[in-house]
């Protein structure tokens, strides 16, 4: 009983002490992303020296920096988002995200792959695509979602014949990877309605709804009648009905 | 002792009886918690990045009818239905029964929304009282409402009339004066969002005690622990209850109990298995023991989950008088349904409902309180009798009392290492108080509350009971 209560009374001890830390750190990091964004003397080079000197390279600091960093990377673009991801590079943020994919938690691992598809940071590419082969589902989505996130639409022409089964969980956080960061719809749909993977099927059709690329809905209607999974073809048969009730 | 063998015989094995119950709670409950924290602590680890709002991208996120029976609810309807128009989803209706109130309820859900007659079809999938009409919105900004006025037939009744005017897959009933997070929605589909192999057929959620929080707009704003001594024990029951007990059932796929308040069904399933039972005043267990038997009888791969979130805040009686007839209604409502649904104990076929589930609501949840009422009377009468094995009688009531002790501390540090509702020093201290009290006022009044229920029901009374609410307190 007695270990219960200091238990407790410590664990709120520690998240009071943890939020002073946030508290310390936030104001850094804070004047720093703005001097990056809205100082024209402070380049990314600058802005991270300062940042690493600051912080000491502190884990909370890092979490925190990474989570401001990825807000003003969704809310900004063209140069600003550009000063961003060299931030990220040259603050060593990418690294502490490169270390997250080693993790033999895979929660981590997600995290990770988030970070540094969030961040655009192309040279995460192979290192997320290996990924590909974690023994976790959860992971296998996530890096799913990632290179399609880093390469756009076209990369699922590639993950066309990727067994993995990709829930309409994971389909929603597709779409709205694609809303967040606009990306050219896939150049030919009709391939991933040919798919051996049923699920990816069902986000081809999807792609064809969310783009409104209203000429493939025949290869929607092909894919209803070949397909033998009883599942996949009323859902199919939804986003069809709902691209007629859309079309002009 | 007494000195006759055979009556010192009796009250030895009594004792041990006593003492080896006492201790089979207590391991039930040790047990239950560790279960409860892995799957917490995997909950967390799954969870803890996910972006909910990903699912508004969706188009094909599920369709849900949110029913909310509405009786007498003229003081908080207005302020309750705008609270679930604003729920953060995209595919939802929010269905309002009105369950032949005789106040003004009907009067000003006209008023607010601009209600008209609808020609809706309405079906009868599942029996209820006489539908009076139907309404719908004139004005597009309350598109997602949906107002069914009806002759008074209580809860069951009451929903049952909203699942059948429901035409979405899915249903989450609610008690329309609850306060509900504004991802509720987001955070119950997910789960059906991710079901692959297993029908997912009901999805159940933390209830949470909203005394003497501060409301604003139908939102909750800030998380106090309740300054009435009656609520605030409950809010640690409802810790216990949700973070220790419910979690570890449904990791065991053995959850007979989503509540009332708060949970989401499969609604073709609901329809299958015939929907609320409108004889029982333990509606919301017996539908999930009858939903899951239908499933096992069809032998339909199905599942049941749990979200230990805390998505959903009700207000918790703060009279003794308003307790006594909850907990009153409670125990007539689990002997009920485990008389209706007495073919599963022990029988293998039901799988860990039947082996375990069951057999364990039958002796710690129904039968708990008459044995701990046996003890007493006994202790009572040794005592009369001057027989009384005092050195037996202080270590057994120091260990059941340190035990509950702790076991409520275990459910607070349990809250303060995930969720962390109750932000400020003085709210842990106040629960941490309450859970040296707990045991000496509210359980004893709890026991003789269930007491009364077996009592009532074998008078035969089949009511609710009057529930007099203080309302929440809001900040303008």
């Amino acid at each position: 009983m007695c270990f219960v209560f200091f238990l407790t009374y410590y664990s709120r001890y520690r998240r009071i002490k943890k939020s002073r830390t946030k508290i310390y750190y936030q104001e850094i990091i804070d004047k720093v992303l703005f001097d990056l964004l809205f100082d024209e003397h402070t380049d990314p080079s600058t802005a991270a020296a300062i940042f690493k000197t600051k912080t000491q390279n502190h884990r909370i600091a890092s979490k925190l920096g990474l989570k401001s960093l990825m807000v003003l990377h969704r809310n900004y673009s063209g140069q600003l988002r550009l000063k961003l991801e060299s931030f990220y590079v040259q603050s060593g943020l990418s690294q502490y995200s490169f270390n997250k994919l080693n993790s033999r938690n895979w929660s981590k691992v997600v995290e990770g792959i988030r970070d540094l598809s969030t961040m655009n940071h192309q040279p995460a590419y192979k290192a997320i695509s290996d990924q590909l082969r974690h023994p976790k589902l959860v992971v296998r989505s996530e890096a799913f979602i990632a290179l399609v996130v880093l390469r756009g639409t076209e990369e699922l022409q590639k993950l066309r014949n990727s067994d993995l089964y990709l829930d309409d969980w994971a389909q929603s956080n597709i779409l709205y990877n694609l809303k967040q960061t606009p990306m050219k719809p896939p150049t030919h749909p009709q391939h991933l309605l040919e798919s051996p993977n049923e699920t990816i099927r069902l986000l081809a059709a999807r792609l064809i709804e969310y783009y409104q690329m209203f000429q493939h809905t025949g290869a929607i209607e092909n894919a209803i009648v070949t397909t033998g999974n009883n599942t996949l073809r009323n859902k199919l048969q939804i986003v069809l009905n709902r691209i007629k009730n859309e079309q002009p | 002792m007494t000195g006759i063998d055979w009556v010192d015989s009796g009250i030895y094995i009594f004792n041990y009886i006593i003492l080896a119950f006492a201790v089979s709670v207590m391991l039930s409950y040790i047990i239950l918690a560790l279960i409860s924290a892995t799957a917490l602590k995997s909950y967390h680890k799954k969870n803890r990045f996910v972006n909910y709002n990903a699912l508004l991208s969706l188009k094909g996120a599920p369709w849900i009818s949110i029913v909310a029976p509405a009786y007498n609810e003229g003081v908080v309807i207005i302020e309750s239905i705008n609270s679930l128009l604003s729920i953060n989803y995209n595919n939802f209706e929010v269905i309002v029964v009105n369950d032949g109130s005789s106040d003004n309820t009907m009067e000003l859900l006209i008023n607010a929304y601009q209600l008209e007659v609808t020609d809706r079809p309405l079906t009868s999938a599942i029996p209820s009282k006489k539908i009076k009409a139907v309404y719908k919105s004139s004005n597009p900004a309350f598109s997602k409402l949906l107002v069914i006025d009806k002759e008074n037939g209580k809860k069951a009744d009451a929903i049952n009339a909203g699942i059948n005017v429901s035409n979405m897959p899915y249903v989450v009933c609610i008690d329309v004066d609850c306060i509900m997070d504004k991802d509720v929605l987001l955070k119950l589909a997910k789960p059906f969002l991710e079901q692959h192999s297993k029908r997912i057929i009901a999805t159940g959620g933390v209830v949470r005690i909203a005394n003497s929080c501060v409301i604003k707009a139908g939102k909750l704003i800030k998380v106090n622990a309740p300054d009435n001594l009656v609520a605030r024990a409950q809010v640690l029951e409802y810790l216990r209850a949700f973070l220790l007990g419910r979690m570890a059932w449904a990791k065991l796929d053995g959850l007979l109990l989503i509540s009332g308040a708060f949970g989401m069904f499969d609604r073709e399933i609901v329809v299958k298995a015939g929907g609320y039972d409108t004889n029982t005043v333990g509606e919301d267990m017996e539908l999930v023991v009858r939903m899951r038997r239908y499933m096992i009888d069809s032998k339909l791969e199905y599942d049941v989950k749990y979200i230990p979130d805390p998505l959903c805040w009700t207000e918790a009686p703060e009279s003794y008088e308003v307790l006594r007839k909850q907990r009153s209604r409670w125990t007539r409502g689990t002997m009920k349904t485990l008389w209706i649904h007495k073919k599963i104990m022990l029988n293998p076929k039901y799988k860990v409902i039947g082996m375990v589930s069951y057999p364990y609501w039958l002796l710690y949840e129904y039968l708990a309180p008459l044995l701990e009422f046996a003890g007493f009377l006994m202790s009572v009468l040794f005592v009369s009798l001057g027989i009384l094995e005092w050195k037996f009688f202080l270590l057994l009531f120091a260990m059941v009392y340190a035990f509950s002790v702790m076991f409520s501390m275990m459910a607070i540090y349990t809250e303060e290492a995930t969720f962390r509702r109750y932000t400020t020093f003085r709210d842990l201290n106040k629960l941490v108080a309450i859970a040296f009290l707990e045991p000496l006022f509210f359980h004893p009044f709890t026991v003789y509350a269930a007491l009364k229920g077996n009592w009532e029901k074998m008078k035969g009374q089949k009511g609710w009971g009057e529930m007099s609410r203080k309302g929440f307190k809001t900040s303008s």
